[in-house]
């Protein structure tokens, strides 16, 4: 299944550290309303590309479109507000804010509060909303970080692993915000290294090693392609 | 746990017998007793600008003094040599200040940490220097300094009361401000708060130029106090070192922070100093160490951690 609209166009991607090719011409594009699952073997360039797509790190070449606008060297807060909103490995939570805080933060209008208020409710978080996020446990903080996204309105979310180190309760309740996100119209971009989760929640998976894309397809066509299975286990 | 609930109810009852004696004091107390409270609401001030700015974004500044210095001749030289009246001098002082700030702020505020700090370290010594020189004497006279004669007592005393009240209303507008929470996530994690839609530069300079604009402002008040300046007493270190201890007693990123700080240590200095004499400073060290051990984010915050005070950005 390719893209017929796609929201996200990733064309010949250049990033080099020093003499490291981290991401080596990678392209693929992500089409409206699709749950995509990114994954490679470390050190592939998968959190790279993320890095790149939002806006942290510059490119060294290549462009990457969204929505059909190119928005390749833009600010991260630029296109943030344009719709593309990230999750990241480590939870990166304001720990002296309170939940409150945290979610409302994105958005500027005086209805932020009520918005970030009626958020918390919806994941069972509005109790605990007066307190500060560095009291909440590592599952919650992951999701209060899907919150914050949220509150970018975005059409595109990007998630590093979104379910590393949580109880499987919390898997199985982060994994139902997704889908039910997925249907109310938002697309989604998922680098998860358990294997269960991409191919139970991803339409399509593309596959990066050494910053170039290797494979893409349903989850049973990459678990059956030569190159994947050499790229993880090796030849 | 009585206790508990005792120390707010205090602290508000303390805090409003405060301002009540702050708002009256020339009207009953002695000149020594209004100077005294002068400089314990110019150390208001002082710190409420630093930490407008430092205190919620987390970028140290240890060149605060630039601004106060700078606001101290500006407005001297307002006074001296175009005739100001007493409130357009005060507000030049502030504005020259504010209008570096913008200027250096812009590239300033791109590096971190101790770079920030070295780098406005350096900028506040090179000012110094640079208002001696041989370029800039016909302006500040050099190292003969300025005297100024402008207002009296109570004019003063009433100006720096009121720029230590705006202070403190601004920053409790602020901290509840899209602007005071996009800083607070500066201070937190600066790359994620760009990532939710933040413009981190543009808030991190209009603060930082809110901050030189409140220190100038200061520093041109406290400039006719001291009828005299000259660059080592403008441009001196302690001014930095006392708004950071003062706002770091008091609590970071709060509004009363200040408040509290100026008011508590300012009156330990001045116990101190008569007693004492020169101790003064290594006492200031000895409190300094204390804070970093036990309330490295100062008091308010302390009791808000431990639930004494709401979490709330009011106070």
């Amino acid at each position: 299944m390719t893209a017929d609209s796609p929201i996200l166009e990733i064309h010949d991607v250049r990033k080099n550290f020093g003499g490291v090719h981290a991401l080596a011409g990678c392209g693929f594009s992500v089409g409206e309303g699709e749950i995509v699952g990114l994954i490679g073997p470390n050190g592939s360039g998968k959190t790279t590309l993320f890095n790149t797509i939002v806006g942290y790190l510059p490119l060294d070449g290549g462009r990457i479109l969204y929505r059909g606008e190119d928005v390749t060297g833009l600010p991260p807060y630029q296109i943030a507000r344009k719709g593309i909103g990230r999750t990241f490995q480590v939870t990166r939570i304001f720990p002296k804010m309170t939940l409150l805080e945290n979610v409302a933060l994105p958005t500027r209008n005086a209805a932020a509060n009520e918005r970030a208020h009626e958020l918390l409710e919806f994941v069972g978080l509005a109790d605990l909303q007066d307190e500060y996020a560095s009291d909440l446990s590592f599952g919650q903080q992951r999701l209060l970080s899907i919150l914050q996204v949220l509150m970018l309105d975005p059409g595109l979310i990007l998630l590093d692993e979104p379910a590393a180190g949580v109880s499987p309760m919390m898997q199985k309740k982060l994994l139902e915000l997704i889908h039910y996100l997925n249907e109310d119209g938002r697309t989604f971009l998922i680098i998860e290294h358990n294997m269960d989760v991409i191919m139970n929640n991803c339409e399509r998976v593309v596959v990066l090693s050494m910053g170039e894309k290797i494979a893409e397809g349903t989850p049973d066509e990459v678990r059956r392609d030569e190159a994947v299975l050499t790229a993880y286990f090796g030849a | 746990m009585t206790w508990r609930r005792a120390i707010p109810v205090v602290g508000a009852l303390g805090l409003t017998a405060y301002a009540v004696l702050a708002a009256t004091a020339p009207l009953f107390l002695s000149p020594a007793a209004v100077s005294l409270l002068f400089l314990i609401l110019y150390y208001t001030c002082l710190a409420g600008a630093w930490n407008f700015f430092s205190g919620f974004s987390g970028y140290i500044n240890f060149g605060f003094v630039l601004f106060v210095g700078l606001g101290m001749y500006a407005s001297v030289i307002g006074f001296v040599d175009f005739k100001m009246g007493l409130i357009p001098g005060y507000l030049t002082g502030g504005l020259v200040s504010a209008l570096v700030a913008a200027v250096i702020g812009y590239p300033l505020l791109r590096i971190r940490g101790a770079y920030f700090a070295i780098s406005m370290l350096a900028l506040a010594e090179g000012a110094r220097v640079l208002i001696s020189t041989k370029y800039l004497t016909p302006l500040t006279r050099g190292g003969a300094g300025m005297p100024v004669l402008a207002g009296n007592l109570n004019q003063k005393y009433y100006a720096i009361f009121a720029l230590a009240v705006c202070i403190v209303l601004a920053t409790m507008f602020f901290a509840r401000s899209y602007f005071g929470l996009s800083l607070i996530a500066v201070r937190e994690d600066e790359a994620a708060a760009s990532g939710l839609a933040v413009n981190t530069t543009a808030v991190k300079v209009s603060v930082f130029v809110g901050s030189a604009f409140f220190a100038g402002t200061a520093g041109g008040i406290h400039a006719t106090f001291l009828h005299y300046i000259e660059p080592f007493a403008a441009f001196d270190i302690k001014y930095t070192m006392l708004s950071i201890v003062m706002a770091m007693f008091g609590g970071l990123g709060t509004v009363l922070g200040a408040v509290i700080g100026a008011f508590t240590l300012q009156l330990i200095s001045d116990y101190v100093w008569l007693h004492f004499g020169q101790a003064n400073i290594t006492i200031f060290g000895l409190v300094m160490v204390c804070l970093v051990i036990w309330m490295p984010d100062g008091i308010l915050v302390r009791l808000k951690e431990m639930g004494i005070l709401p979490k709330t950005r009011w106070i």
